[in-house]
Formats: structure tokens, C-alpha cells, sequence
């Protein structure tokens, strides 16, 4: 954790991820929690951040399953007959985040319920030339 | 905050026809709405003394490719000199241009203005089209990390109101019946017929076909069925989703003492109110708009009034569900009921509380950057009596309020009008 650059960006949260860690920031002055990490806090507007480690449970808040798709995500393989779902979790430290969802099944949505419990996984798409490794959550297993 | 140093008429407006146009570029769809909006000027007005334009527009530069279009669009009109200047907050782009506009009134430095909006959307492939509005969504996070689209946005919202609330997916489809209901009874909108219209058109196409025709039964029984209505992003179908269009949307702003002179049924913006709030995560709640909240609020201080007063309104239900969430984050009805005044018609045209009597997105259509403007011009029309077959039966309409959104709440523009000069 102190090895840590206190550089709160986007780029950072990225860097991370790519290297498998989950990690938000808390307010030296509120210790309100921010995920992805930011530089100003929007509860008291103080800028002094410092990291956060994350457990990665959450529960679920809302999803959907997408049937149309983007550009990017038809490349991938995804559309009208291969959906995917994504959504907005909400964490056990109490900020909420969008997220792809994997391990549930997108063609039988009506089946999966809001707060179900969730554990951070690190997703890379098969089909993505960049490798580039996106948030997600998966059914928790204890 | 929240006062007008000086009143602020609106003198006359018009939109295009909206809908699918191969070869109407932005230029001929803003001239359509603006020759219409000429026209509606009860003593006639001369083009060259607009002295200013706010266009609304979200992104011709990837619909277009063709930024820079305040300009364009003032030389095309036939008034090439004045300031004119592109105001863009995605879906509530001319919703804002309109508030530029009543600003730049109140303030005195105009006495004649023109606002309103264009977007050009149907030159692009589906997909394409629907990375561009993916664009109004936060790119990082939301559509790059988690592969939101827009409808996939509303979706998730959808899905936290319907666990909260516990409504079903045929709650909001009656949203698309009302609204289609409405659409029919508009020259103007991309869909001027019913769901029972599209039904009977399927219905034939099948039987052309020599294909078997399922029994629907009604409008609601149609819309259940998979084949005519296909998800979009669960529980959305396509026929929860407004869809994508071409379209335009004009109204000239004057001073009081301008505003004399050129009308006689003068009606007068009674409260422009803007608010933003943060991607859809970082809010309190998935099922309530905080920029809605907060605009209407601010809104109805600076108007005197409470929703009760709201004659009618144009809200912006680019999906079944913002017109249900809207309708109770303006006050219209306590959270979680606004999907059951749906259904109990008591948002119909001749109901207690008339939502979308142009059709609104989902049947009007929905060229992003034009929709502010044209809710606002069907409020116009309205109070002056002058919808003609699609006219709310109630008499004395005072109010009428437009809530225009951007991205998934992330911008609101919330406008009072008002018949007469306040």
C-alpha cells in the first residue's frame, strides 16, 4: 500500500486492475470511500485522498442483459443472440460501481435477483486484441 | 438565484416533421422548423431582426461529422452574421439553448432571440449510432469498463424499479401505448400511429406472407410477444425505446416590449431551471433522478407554483421508464405510483394529469439535440389552444412544465410556461 503513487487518476485505477488489485480511495477529512479513486472529495470538497483497500464483496443493484450492442462489443462476439450483462454494484465498503457480470446466465435475466452477493473477478474478453482487463463481479462463492 | 431581471416571452415556434429523411441534412431540418416558427408569429417578424442564435445539438460531429454548427445553421437561415453559438448537454442540448436564450433576455443584452435544436441521426448504421449516444454515458467507466449502452443505462434502472416497486414489464409498456396513442393524433411525429395501427399492419404483413398471425388480442397483448418486440437490453423491448430520428425544433424568445408588438396570445417562461448530477453509480438511489428533483424544485419556486398547478407536460421518456420516474420526481405522483397513474389513464390527454401529448420521444421521436425544443413547442401550442385534433380537453390551461434530460440524468433542464405575460 505505501509504495503506492498518491496519484489518484484514471490511468492508476487501470494500472491496477491490469495488475489484479481492486483499490479505492478514502477522505483524509470524512473518510467517505471513492471508487475508481478521485482527487476531490464531492461530501466535503477536501483533496487530501489516501488508499483504500476493498474486501471485493458487493451485492447486486441493478442489471440489465444487452441484446443491442455496441460496435465494440459486436466485435467481441456479443448481440441479439449472445447477450451479456452488466450492471451497477454496490460495495461492501459502500460505494457503488458499474461492472460487467459474469458467472449468471444473460438469457434468463428474470432468474437473477437484485442483491444477490457478488465477488470481484478481473475480465479479459477472449476476442479483445488489447488484452485489456475490465471490472467485474461474479456470484460469491462463501 | 432563480429570478428573471426581465419577463421573457415566447412569440413562436414550430418543429420539422421528425423521422427517417436520407436526404435532409441538419441545414434543411433546422430551415423546416424555422420557416414553420416564422410562420407562427401572430404579426409576422422579420428574420433580420433575431439578433442572436442558441442551437441545440449533441453531436453532429460523429452523426455528421460537422462541429461548429451554430454558424452553419445562422447563414442557412438567412441571418449569417448573428452571434450564433452550439450548446450541447447530449439529450437536453436544446433544453439548455432555450435557457441560454431566456438568460440572454433577461439579462438585457437581447430583446429577439432564436433557440432550439437539431440532430441528424440516421445516416449512421445501428451500431454506430448507438456508440454515439453511449457518448452522453461516462466513456471510462460506464461504457469502456462495464459495456453500458444507453438503453442499457435506462435498463438498470428499470431493473431497480421494478425490484423496489415491484412492477412488471407490461407497467411500462403502457407507456408506449399512450404515447403512441398521442403520436397518432401529430402530423409531426416519426410514429403517427398506435400500437393497434402496428398490430393490424403486422397482422396483414403475415398473412401476406402466408405466415400464421398470433392471437394478440389487444395492444398490450402485442407488445408481450418476442418476435414483434425483441429485447433491447432486459427488461427494455424496442418498443420501450424511443427511437432514432432526424428532426428539428425552433422558438423565438422576445422582451416584453418586443414581444407586444409581434403577438397576441403572448406565452411567457414562468421558471428556467438546470441541474446536473453525477453517473448513475455515485447517486443515492437507481430508481429516482436527483437533477430532476432539484431542477423541478428550483422550478416551481421560481414560478410560485406546485405540481398540482402543472396543467400539462412534456417529459422526457427517451425509455418507458424515465417518463414513469419523471412523473414522480416532479411531484406528479408519490414514488412508486407513477407506473400505476400510467396504467389507471390518468396520464392519457383528457386524464387528470396529461403527460406527452406530442407523442413524446417514444413516438414523436427523438433527434436528441431538437427534443428540448420540440417539448417546448408542444407546450406552446397547447396553451394557446392551438394543438387542433390532439388539444388537452381541459379548459384554462395555464401551466405547462417541459423536463428535458440529458444522459441518464445527468443534465436536467426543467422550463415552466405560462398563457399570457407573466
Amino acid at each position: 500500500m505505501t509504495q503506492l503513487p498518491d496519484d489518484f487518476s484514471v490511468g492508476t485505477f487501470q494500472n491496477l486492475l491490469d495488475e489484479g488489485k481492486f483499490l479505492g480511495v478514502s477522505c483524509k477529512s470524512c473518510e467517505q470511500v471513492f471508487v475508481p479513486p478521485r482527487t476531490v472529495c464531492t461530501n466535503c470538497q477536501q483533496t487530501q485522498m489516501t488508499w483504500k483497500e476493498l474486501s471485493g464483496r458487493a451485492v447486486l443493484a441493478g442489471f440489465t442483459s444487452i441484446y443491442v450492442a455496441s460496435s465494440t462489443m459486436i466485435k467481441r462476439g456479443y448481440g441479439r443472440d449472445n447477450p451479456y450483462l452488466t450492471g451497477i454494484v454496490t460495495l461492501e465498503e459502500g460505494p457503488r460501481i458499474p461492472a460487467r457480470l459474469i458467472g449468471l446466465d444473460p438469457k434468463q435475466p428474470e432468474k437473477i435477483s437484485i442483491g444477490t452477493r457478488l465477488e470481484v473477478m478481473f475480465f479479459t474478453e477472449q476476442e479483445d486484441e488489447s488484452n485489456k482487463i475490465v471490472l467485474a463481479f461474479k456470484p460469491a462463492t462463501s | 438565484m432563480g429570478k428573471l431581471a426581465r419577463n421573457v416571452t415566447i412569440v413562436g415556434a414550430g418543429v420539422s416533421k421528425f423521422g427517417v429523411f436520407p436526404k435532409r441534412s441538419s441545414r434543411d431540418l433546422f430551415v423546416d422548423a424555422f420557416q414553420e416558427t416564422l410562420a407562427s408569429v401572430d404579426h409576422g417578424i422579420a428574420p433580420n431582426h433575431l439578433e442572436a442564435l442558441f442551437l441545440g445539438n449533441f453531436t453532429s460531429d460523429t452523426f455528421e461529422q460537422q462541429s461548429h454548427l451554430g454558424p452553419l445553421i445562422a447563414d442557412w437561415i438567412g441571418v449569417p452574421s448573428i452571434p450564433a453559438t452550439r450548446i450541447e448537454n447530449a439529450c437536453a442540448s436544446s433544453g439548455a439553448a432555450f435557457r441560454q436564450g431566456v438568460m440572454a433576455i433577461a439579462s438585457g443584452m437581447h430583446d429577439l432571440v432564436l433557440v432550439g435544436g437539431v440532430e441528424k441521426m440516421t445516416d449512421l448504421p445501428v451500431e454506430n449510432a448507438t456508440d454515439s449516444l453511449a457518448m452522453a454515458a461516462d466513456n471510462t467507466f460506464e461504457v469502456q469498463q462495464a459495456a453500458f449502452t444507453f438503453p442499457g443505462v435506462f435498463a438498470i434502472i428499470a431493473s431497480a424499479y421494478m425490484d423496489r416497486y415491484g412492477i412488471s414489464p407490461e407497467h411500462l409498456m403502457r407507456v408506449a401505448i399512450k404515447n403512441h396513442h398521442n403520436g397518432s393524433l401529430n402530423s409531426k411525429a416519426q410514429f403517427n400511429r398506435t400500437i393497434q395501427d402496428l398490430m393490424e399492419a403486422r397482422s396483414k404483413r403475415l398473412t401476406e406472407r402466408g405466415q400464421p398471425v398470433p392471437e394478440w388480442g389487444d395492444e398490450l397483448g402485442f407488445l408481450q410477444d418476442l418476435a414483434g418486440n425483441p429485447l433491447v437490453a432486459w427488461p427494455l423491448r424496442l418498443f420501450d425505446c424511443s427511437p432514432i430520428s432526424d428532426g428539428a425544433s425552433c422558438l423565438i424568445l422576445a422582451s416584453e416590449d418586443v414581444a407586444r408588438t409581434l403577438t397576441d396570445t403572448p406565452i411567457s417562461v414562468a421558471a428556467s431551471a438546470h441541474a446536473s448530477a453525477a453517473p448513475l453509480a455515485d447517486r443515492d438511489e437507481l430508481t429516482s433522478i436527483p437533477s430532476t428533483k432539484q431542477a423541478a424544485q428550483i422550478a416551481y419556486s421560481m414560478a410560485g407554483i406546485n405540481p398540482e398547478d402543472v396543467s400539462l407536460s412534456e417529459v422526457h421518456d427517451c425509455f418507458t421508464i424515465a417518463e414513469v420516474i419523471a412523473s414522480e420526481d416532479l411531484g406528479f405522483f408519490p414514488a412508486g405510483e407513477g407506473a400505476l397513474a400510467v396504467a389507471e389513464g390518468r396520464t392519457n390527454r383528457d386524464g387528470e394529469k396529461p403527460i406527452n401529448t406530442s407523442g413524446g420521444l417514444k413516438a414523436k421521436g427523438h433527434p436528441v439535440g431538437a427534443t428540448g425544443g420540440a417539448q417546448l413547442t408542444e407546450l406552446w401550442t397547447q396553451l394557446r389552444g392551438e394543438a387542433g385534433q390532439r388539444q388537452v380537453p381541459t379548459k384554462n390551461l395555464e401551466y405547462g412544465l417541459a423536463q428535458n434530460l440529458g444522459g441518464s440524468g445527468n443534465s436536467c433542464v426543467v422550463t415552466i410556461l405560462k398563457r399570457g405575460i407573466s
